[in-house]
């Protein structure tokens, strides 16, 4: 009776609105709002200071979420979100391989923590639900891109752990994603998250289907694969733009962000890697050349782009850099092409230095914003785990490759273009 | 001399928003000291004359006016070098000019660049040569309105010796433009056509390098 009667009280717009001024109240904040306000940005560390930070801000996030799904972020309005099924499904595998980069089995069971929940929060159909968990009770409708995203954690838990349970968690959400799939090969649904109902960005869910033939050889889910990469690949414009991928059709989210962008390059990119379809690759690296030559004379790369690259925001989507630079790194290692080397180093520069690893506040230490500044469009005033996910990521590969790039450097070898043979399966 | 008159709040405004406050407090007492030294002219008149002691043997002495201009590409600037006509433009830390400027000499525009073209065009080029392992030169070529694209005149490859850095060869890069430009220069007067086909655009273009691989360009050189 007393937990309803707070509850009640803690609802009330008055006191919501208490609670939002209280949090900017706390110095951290202060001291994000002024840095963004004045347009300055910390001097960056070196890269594993920032993929500790990143990573330690996950795990309080999964904390603060009950140990098992990771919240979807701090606001700095609204405090900690409720867990996110779709990108803690992403989060599994960065912290299965932050656990083998540090040995230390922490990550791993938490990583195992996350596997469990997605199989417990699954929707009877195998489908994973858009938005955020808040409970059984609430809306829980079943969406494609967020399957597929579940589907890849589910999937390395299995390579990692051996236990069949995620293996058959990851198989009814792959059938459920082949059933759901159009004849075009695009998936055509509602959800609650997007305006728009098809999305170039689905070749990330084509991806996670292929990862389940490679463990399930059954055909069904290659060729669903292959027929969303095709559809995929026509959806490409001449200059690199694809078509279908934003969230909206109209209003304030049209345009695609670069998260989007991203997310195609790296369905694209991990489908050329399992098939060896260069199609894929090039398609991937036409829109990646864009955006490099876009990022190096501005030296500023904008948060979302229309169908002739231009923009006019003002922001900049940090998780659609990390993922960016993310996928640079991945065209330096398949054509030793240095430029994508070096423009990954800059943006991952750009991204440390929007995240503090200083600040007292837990919500904010080691997370990056959605937007920097902070009030940008995407994701205003939040710091998403989906973001620090995709900059340790693209900071884990970035150590890889530099440590390999200083041995060949140490070695005297001639540093140029190489095949892309080494790369694929 | 033609150069561009830097728009000081312009330039103010844009650091501060794209470098945030440290980065603009340091570019503005750059800019600040720069200023110091050189006092700006009115627009389109003949500002202070620069005068350079020529290299012992080398190149003799200069003295010449310096001019001022908004823009390389604006119309004041064309119309200021055509009624100087010049048999060529010789450029030096310009940006990407326009037909109209680029066409305003009667043996078109040079440039030295420090690098082996059409492999390395673009931005720190002598930096991105020492990293790969390549041969650093210098070569001038003729200016077109894309990027390091017009046909090369003459080019030199640079002895890289032990205990160079890039640094070290950007000077020895310097050193060695003066003289080719000159050797460029006197080709042209003679009539002569670039003996180097012109390389369209082939090659890659670099952009400034990261501090982290300009590091390892050193490491690289260090270990000749």
């Amino acid at each position: 009776m007393m937990g309803t009667m707070k509850e009640k009280i803690q609802s009330l717009p008055t006191a919501k609105l208490a609670r939002a001024g209280l949090r900017l109240l706390h110095p951290s904040l202060a001291a994000v709002l002024a840095r963004d306000w004045l347009g300055w940005r910390r001097r960056p560390k070196d890269s594993r200071s920032h993929l500790d930070a990143a990573i330690r801000w996950i795990c309080r996030a999964q904390d603060r979420s009950g140990g098992a799904g990771v919240s979807a972020g701090y606001s700095i309005v609204h405090g900690w979100h409720p867990p996110y099924p779709e990108t803690t499904g992403y989060i599994i595998p960065t912290l299965f391989d932050y656990a083998r980069l540090t040995s230390r089995d922490e990550f791993r069971d938490r990583a195992c923590r996350m596997a469990d929940w997605e199989l417990e929060v699954q929707l009877p159909s195998g489908a994973a639900q858009g938005g955020l968990y808040r409970g059984e009770e609430c809306d829980r409708q079943p969406v494609v891109f967020n399957t597929g995203q579940v589907i890849l954690g589910l999937r390395r838990a299995y390579v990692e752990t051996g236990d069949q349970r995620y293996l058959d968690g990851a198989e009814r959400a792959g059938d459920w994603l082949v059933s759901a799939q159009s004849p075009d090969g695009s998936w055509r649904a509602a959800g609650p998250e997007t305006e728009t109902l098809v999305h170039a960005y689905d070749a990330r869910t084509a991806w996670s289907l292929l990862e389940i033939y490679r463990l399930i050889p059954n055909e069904k889910y290659g060729k669903a694969a292959r027929r969303n990469l095709e559809w995929t690949l026509e959806q490409q414009q001449e200059n690199g733009w694809f078509q279908h991928n934003a969230f909206f059709s109209a209003g304030r989210w049209k345009l695609p962000l670069t998260h989007t962008i991203a997310y195609v390059m790296e369905g694209l990119m991990e489908s050329w890697r399992l098939l060896g379809d260069e199609r894929y690759f090039e398609a991937a690296r036409k829109t990646a050349e864009r955006l490099l030559r876009i990022f190096e004379l501005r030296r500023f790369m904008a948060g979302e782009f229309d169908s002739s690259w231009k923009t006019t925001a003002k922001y900049s989507c940090l998780t659609g850099d990390a993922q960016i630079a993310g996928v640079w790194l991945r065209i330096y290692q398949a054509t030793r092409d240095t430029r994508f080397l070096n423009a990954a180093l800059k943006l991952n520069d750009y991204v440390k230095e929007t995240q503090s690893l200083s600040a007292t506040h837990p919500g904010i230490r080691g997370g990056v914003k959605g937007s920097q500044p902070i009030f940008g469009r995407y994701t205003p005033g939040v710091y998403v785990n989906w973001g620090a996910k995709f900059l340790a990521d693209s900071l884990m590969l970035e150590e890889q490759v530099m440590e390999e790039f200083e041995r060949a450097v140490r070695k005297g070898e001639r540093l140029g273009p190489g095949g892309l043979g080494a790369f694929l399966l | 001399m033609v150069a561009e008159r830097a728009s000081t709040l312009a330039s103010l405004r844009e650091w501060l928003w794209k470098y945030g406050p440290r980065v603009f407090i340091e570019k503005s007492a750059q800019k600040l000291l720069r200023l110091a030294g050189l006092k700006q002219a009115s627009r389109g008149a003949p500002g202070r004359r620069l005068r350079a002691a020529g290299k012992q043997g080398v190149t003799p002495a200069v003295d010449f006016p310096v001019r001022f201009v908004d823009s390389h590409n604006s119309p004041e600037c064309v119309e200021l070098v055509r009624s100087l006509r010049p048999d060529a433009l010789v450029l030096r830390g310009c940006g990407i000019l326009k037909q109209p400027i680029l066409a305003a000499a009667r043996l078109g525009a040079i440039n030295p660049h420090y690098a082996s073209l059409p492999a390395y065009r673009g931005v720190d080029v002598t930096e991105w040569a020492a990293l790969h392992g390549d041969p650093v030169a210098v070569s001038v070529h003729f200016v077109t309105e894309q990027v390091d694209t017009g046909a090369v005149i003459v080019s030199r490859q640079i002895i890289v010796e032990p205990g160079d850095t890039t640094g070290r060869l950007r000077d020895k890069s310097a050193a060695a433009a003066a003289e080719l430009l000159a050797e460029a220069l006197n080709k042209l007067e003679a009539g002569a056509t670039p003996s180097l086909a012109a390389p369209g655009v082939v090659g890659r273009q670099y952009f400034s390098m990261h501090p982290r691989l300009r590091r390892l360009a050193d490491l690289r050189l260090k270990g000749l």
